[in-house]
C-alpha cells in the first residue's frame, strides 16, 4: 500500500479504505510516558535529598561548648565563702599561672564518671582593655598542645574580675574585668 | 468528530500518582534530617552562658567603689564588642535609702540574634 | 464499537509492561532515600542534653517543700527531678537531692524511687521508652553514683561539670567538752543532771550570707551536730535522757515536739533512737549525733527565729546505778520560778543568759565552731539510647557500699564457719527470721568469726539481735575487734530488763570507725554471759558491708 507519509507518491491509484489498528499504540505510548515521568521524578528526588553526617548537625560542637563553659564556670566558683576562685588567682599573677590552669582545666574537662578519660585539648588566653582607651591586648595563659589548624575547635569564654597589685593593662591596684577565652577541640 | 481516545489515560495518571507521592516522601524525609541539626544549632546559637556570665559579673561589679566600677563598665563594653560581637550597656544604681535599700542595675545585651534586657535588683 | 471480547491487545500489554518495569525500578530506589533516616543519634543526643540541663541547672519541682523530702506516699506530687541547689545557682548541686535521686530500687519504694518508671516521668520525659544511664562522679572523693542500664555501643551523650555542696556539720569534741564542763545545772547544788543547749540563729544564718551556694539553711539542707568523747569527761555512766526543741519567736519561747523521725543517733549507730526513747533513757552514751531533716525545720516556720536544741544528760554511778554528781558538759541552768531545777519547764528566760558561761553553742559561720559547707568538683553524665541492655548492678545500690559478708543462718549447718564456745544452736522457733536464727543459751557462750575487710573502708556492721534473760546482771553483747579478738569493742548490749529483752529480734546497724576497714583481722562476736539455764540470746541476719577502694 502506498501512503504519502511513507514517502511514496500517490500516483492517483485507488486508495483503499484500510486502516491500521493503532488503538493499542495508545497504551504503549502512555506506558512509556508514565515510565519516563516516574524515572525523571525519582532522579530529581534522589539527587535532592541530602544525607547529613554527624558533623553537619553540630551536636559534638554543642557538647564541647557546654562542657567548656561549665569547666570555666566551675573554675571561677570559689570553694568556700570569702575564698578566691582558682581562675581569678591564676590571672592575678604575673605571668599568669599556666601550670595551675593546665592541671585544673584538663582535670575538669577530661574527667569521666566511668572508666577512662576523654581526650580534649585546649589553648587559653585572656583579653583585656588597655586603660585609658579602647584598644585591647591578649595574653596567653597556657595550652595543652599546639593547635595545628586541622581540628574543629570551639571557643568558650568567661568574664573574670581581678585586682592585680602589679601594672596590668594600664592600671595598678584597680578592679579590672578581663575575658578569659579558651579554644577547645577533641583529639 | 472523533473523540480523543482516552482509554489509557489511567496509566499516565498512575505514573503521575507515583511521582507525586515520591515528591511528598522526599519532602518529609528532607524535613526529618533537619530536625537534629536545628536542635543543636539552636542550643549553640542562644547565648545562655554568655548572659548568665554577664549577669554574674555585673553583680560583682555592683559592689565596687568608684572609679573602679566605671573602669569595669568600660572593660565589659569594649571587650564584648570586640571579642563577643555583642553590644552590652548597663548601669548600676546604688541604694537610695531609706526608700530603696537595694542596689539595682539595668542591663541591655544584644548579639545581633538575641536581645536581653533586665532590671536587676540585689537581695 | 469497542471490542469487549476480553482479550488484551499486544500493544496494551507492551505499554503496561513498560510502565510496570519502570514502576518497579523506581520503587526499589525508595529504600535508598531512607538511608539518611538513621537519625537516632541526633535524637538521643538532644534528649540527653535536655535531661542534663534539667538535672544540673534546675532544682526540681516542687521546691518548697523540696521534692527530695517526699516519701513514697507523696511520690506522685514530685513533678520533676532536679539536682541544683536553687534556680539561681545552676551547676551547683545539693547533696540531699543527689542522695535522694540516686537511691534506687526496682521493687521497694521505701528504699528509693522505682527504676525505670519514676525516672522516665520525672527526668527523661517523652512517650518513647528511652533507656538511660545517669552517673555522678565526685572528683574529690573518687566516688561514683549511677542509675540506669549498661551502656551499649552507640548512645546519645552529654557531660556536665558541676560542684556539689557539702552539708555543714559541727563536731563538739573533747576540747570543747572539757572547757564547758561544770558541776551544776541546779541552783548552787551539785547535780547529776546536766543540760547542754545549742542555738541555730536563723535570722543571722540567712542574713549574713545570701548566696545559696555558701549559705547554711537548716530548712533546706540537713545539718549535723556530733557531740563526741563524752565518756572521757566522767567515770560515771552517761545517759541521754531527753532532747527538747524550743523556738524563740519575737521574744516568746515555745516548745516544738521532737518527732521520732528526728530522734538522735547514739554511739555511731545508723539507726535513730527508737520511739520508746525518751521514756527509757539511752544508756552508756559516748557520742550523740543530731541530724534534723530539713522538712522538720521547715515545718517549724522559723526563718526569722532562733531554734534552741536542749539536751539533758543524767549521770549514774556505773557500779551502784545511783545518781552521780560530778562535772559534765553543760551550759544551761534549768531552773523554774522558785530557783529549783526543773528541766521539764524550761522557759528559756532563766535558762539561757543568767550564767555567763551558759551561752548556747552557736551553729554559725565561724569555722572554729562549724565546718562550713564546701563545694566539691563533680562530673554529671547522661547517656540515652533505646533498647534494653540490662541494669548495671554495680552501681544501683544506695551509695556505693557493697556487702562483704552476710549470714542469715538459714543453712542446715548453721552456724558453720563461726567459732563456737558454749551452746549456740540453729533455732527455728520464735524468734527467727527466714528459716532459722542462732540461739546462745544457758552458759557463757559466744559465736565469732574473722572477716577480712582488706580493700574496703567505711565498714558497716548490721544484725538482728534479741534476748530473753531472766536473771539480773546478765546480758548479751554484739562486739567487733580490729586485732583478731585480743580486744573487743561492744556496739550493742542488751541487759536483763531492757526493752529489747523481749524474746524478739530487733535490727541494729552501726558504722564502724576507720580501724575496722583494710583489716585482715577484723572479727565480730556475739556473746552471752549467762550462767543460769533459761537465759537465751538470739542472733540473725548478720551483714558486714563496706565501700570498695
Amino acid at each position: 500500500m502506498c501512503f504519502p507519509e511513507k514517502g511514496c507518491k500517490k500516483t492517483g491509484t485507488r486508495r483503499r479504505a484500510v486502516q491500521e489498528n493503532t488503538a493499542g499504540q495508545l497504551y504503549t505510548i502512555e506506558g512509556i510516558a508514565a515510565g519516563l515521568i516516574m524515572i525523571m521524578t525519582a532522579y530529581l528526588v534522589v539527587n535532592a535529598t541530602s544525607v547529613y553526617t554527624a558533623g553537619d548537625t553540630h551536636i559534638s560542637d554543642m557538647q564541647l561548648e557546654q562542657l567548656g563553659s561549665d569547666a570555666l564556670n566551675i573554675m571561677d566558683t570559689p570553694e568556700t565563702m570569702n575564698a578566691q576562685s582558682e581562675l581569678r588567682m591564676i590571672i592575678n599573677t604575673s605571668p599568669p599561672d599556666g601550670g595551675a590552669f593546665n592541671t585544673i582545666f584538663l582535670n575538669l574537662i577530661n574527667g569521666k564518671a566511668g572508666t577512662g578519660n576523654d581526650h580534649i585539648q585546649y589553648t587559653a588566653n585572656y583579653t583585656c582593655r588597655t586603660d585609658p582607651g579602647d584598644s585591647i591586648e591578649s595574653h596567653l595563659i597556657s595550652y595543652s598542645r599546639p593547635m595545628t589548624g586541622g581540628e574543629h575547635a570551639v571557643r568558650v569564654t568567661k568574664w573574670v574580675t581581678v585586682k592585680p597589685s602589679f601594672p596590668f593593662c594600664g592600671t595598678t591596684n584597680t578592679n579590672r574585668t578581663v575575658l578569659a577565652e579558651v579554644l577547645i577541640w577533641r583529639d | 468528530m472523533a473523540r480523543l481516545n482516552d482509554d489509557a489515560q489511567w496509566i499516565i495518571l498512575m505514573g503521575f500518582l507515583i511521582s507525586f507521592s515520591f515528591f511528598f516522601l522526599a519532602i518529609i524525609i528532607n524535613q526529618s534530617t533537619v530536625v537534629g541539626q536545628t536542635t543543636a544549632e539552636s542550643v549553640i546559637e542562644f547565648p545562655k552562658n554568655d548572659i548568665r556570665d554577664l549577669r554574674g559579673i555585673i553583680e560583682q561589679s555592683a559592689n565596687m567603689p568608684y572609679p573602679d566600677n566605671a573602669t569595669v563598665n568600660k572593660d565589659i563594653t569594649v571587650l564584648s564588642m570586640n571579642r563577643k560581637n555583642a553590644i552590652v550597656k548597663y548601669s548600676v544604681f546604688p541604694p537610695n535609702l531609706p526608700s530603696n535599700p537595694h542596689t539595682t542595675a539595668s542591663i541591655h545585651y544584644n548579639n545581633g540574634v538575641t536581645t536581653f534586657y533586665e532590671n536587676w535588683t540585689s537581695l | 464499537m469497542t471490542d469487549d471480547y476480553g482479550t488484551l491487545s499486544i500493544d496494551f500489554l507492551v505499554g503496561f509492561t513498560i510502565f510496570l518495569l519502570a514502576f518497579i525500578w523506581v520503587i526499589s530506589m525508595i529504600p535508598g532515600l531512607l538511608i539518611g533516616l538513621q537519625s537516632y543519634t541526633i535524637d538521643y543526643d538532644a534528649v540527653a542534653y535536655r535531661t542534663g540541663v534539667i538535672l544540673a541547672e534546675d532544682p526540681g519541682w516542687p521546691v518548697s517543700p523540696a521534692w527530695e523530702a517526699y516519701g513514697d506516699p507523696q511520690k506522685f506530687d514530685v513533678i520533676r527531678f532536679g539536682l541544683a541547689l536553687s534556680k539561681d545557682t545552676p551547676n551547683i548541686l545539693s547533696q540531699d537531692k543527689v542522695n535522694r535521686f540516686f537511691s534506687v530500687s526496682t521493687t521497694d519504694p521505701s528504699v528509693g524511687f522505682i527504676y525505670p518508671d519514676d525516672y522516665h516521668q520525672r527526668a527523661i520525659f517523652g512517650d518513647f521508652p528511652y533507656s538511660f544511664k545517669i552517673s555522678l562522679s565526685d572528683l574529690t572523693n573518687f566516688k561514683v553514683q549511677s542509675v540506669g542500664e549498661r551502656l551499649p555501643d552507640d548512645y546519645g551523650y552529654i557531660r556536665r561539670v558541676v560542684k556539689i555542696k557539702e552539708m555543714s556539720y559541727a563536731t563538739i569534741d573533747n576540747v570543747y567538752d572539757t572547757n564547758h564542763s561544770y558541776i551544776k545545772s541546779g541552783n548552787g547544788s551539785a547535780s547529776s543532771t546536766h543540760v547542754f543547749s545549742l542555738l541555730i540563729n536563723n535570722t543571722k544564718l540567712l542574713g549574713e550570707v545570701t548566696d545559696p551556694a555558701y549559705q547554711i539553711d537548716p530548712s533546706r539542707e540537713q545539718i549535723t551536730i556530733n557531740i563526741t568523747e563524752l565518756k572521757n569527761l566522767t567515770p560515771a555512766d552517761v545517759n541521754l535522757a531527753n532532747v527538747k526543741i524550743y523556738k524563740l519567736d519575737s521574744g516568746i519561747y515555745s516548745n516544738v515536739p521532737l518527732p521520732a523521725s528526728n530522734n538522735p543517733y547514739v554511739n555511731g549507730s545508723n539507726v535513730r533512737l527508737p520511739s520508746s526513747w525518751p521514756a527509757t533513757a539511752a544508756k552508756n552514751v559516748d557520742n550523740v549525733t543530731l541530724k534534723f531533716n530539713p522538712q522538720f525545720i521547715d515545718s517549724m516556720k522559723a526563718q526569722n527565729s532562733n531554734i534552741f536544741i536542749v539536751l539533758k544528760f543524767d549521770l549514774k554511778d556505773s557500779v551502784t546505778g545511783l545518781p552521780y554528781s560530778g562535772t559534765f558538759l553543760n551550759n544551761t541552768q534549768a531552773l523554774d520560778n522558785l530557783g529549783v531545777m526543773n528541766y521539764d519547764n524550761l522557759d528559756g528566760q532563766k535558762t539561757f543568759g543568767n550564767n555567763p558561761n551558759s551561752t548556747p553553742f552557736d551553729y554559725n559561720y565561724n569555722p572554729d565552731n562549724v565546718t562550713q559547707p564546701k563545694l566539691r568538683d563533680g562530673v554529671l553524665e547522661v547517656a540515652v539510647w533505646s533498647g534494653e541492655t540490662g541494669i548495671d548492678n554495680t552501681s544501683t545500690s544506695m551509695g556505693s557500699s557493697s556487702t562483704l559478708f552476710s549470714d542469715n543462718f538459714d543453712a542446715a549447718d548453721a552456724p558453720a564457719g563461726w567459732t563456737v564456745t558454749g551452746i549456740a544452736d540453729r533455732f527455728s522457733g520464735t524468734p527467727h527470721d527466714g528459716a532459722a536464727s542462732i540461739r546462745l543459751r544457758d552458759t557463757p557462750s559466744d559465736i565469732s568469726r574473722t572477716i577480712s575487710t582488706v580493700g574496703y573502708s567505711g565498714i558497716s556492721f548490721s544484725f538482728n539481735m534479741g534476748s530473753k534473760i531472766n536473771h539480773a546482771g546478765r546480758y548479751i553483747q554484739a562486739q567487733w575487734s580490729s586485732d583478731g579478738g585480743i580486744s573487743w569493742n561492744t556496739v550493742k548490749q542488751i541487759n536483763n530488763g531492757d526493752p529489747e529483752d523481749d524474746n524478739d529480734l530487733h535490727p541494729f546497724s552501726y558504722s564502724l570507725p576507720a580501724s575496722a576497714g583494710e583489716n585482715a583481722n577484723f572479727r565480730v562476736r556475739f556473746i552471752i554471759n549467762a550462767i543460769n539455764p533459761g537465759d537465751k540470746a538470739y542472733v540473725d541476719n548478720v551483714v558486714v558491708g563496706g565501700i570498695a577502694d
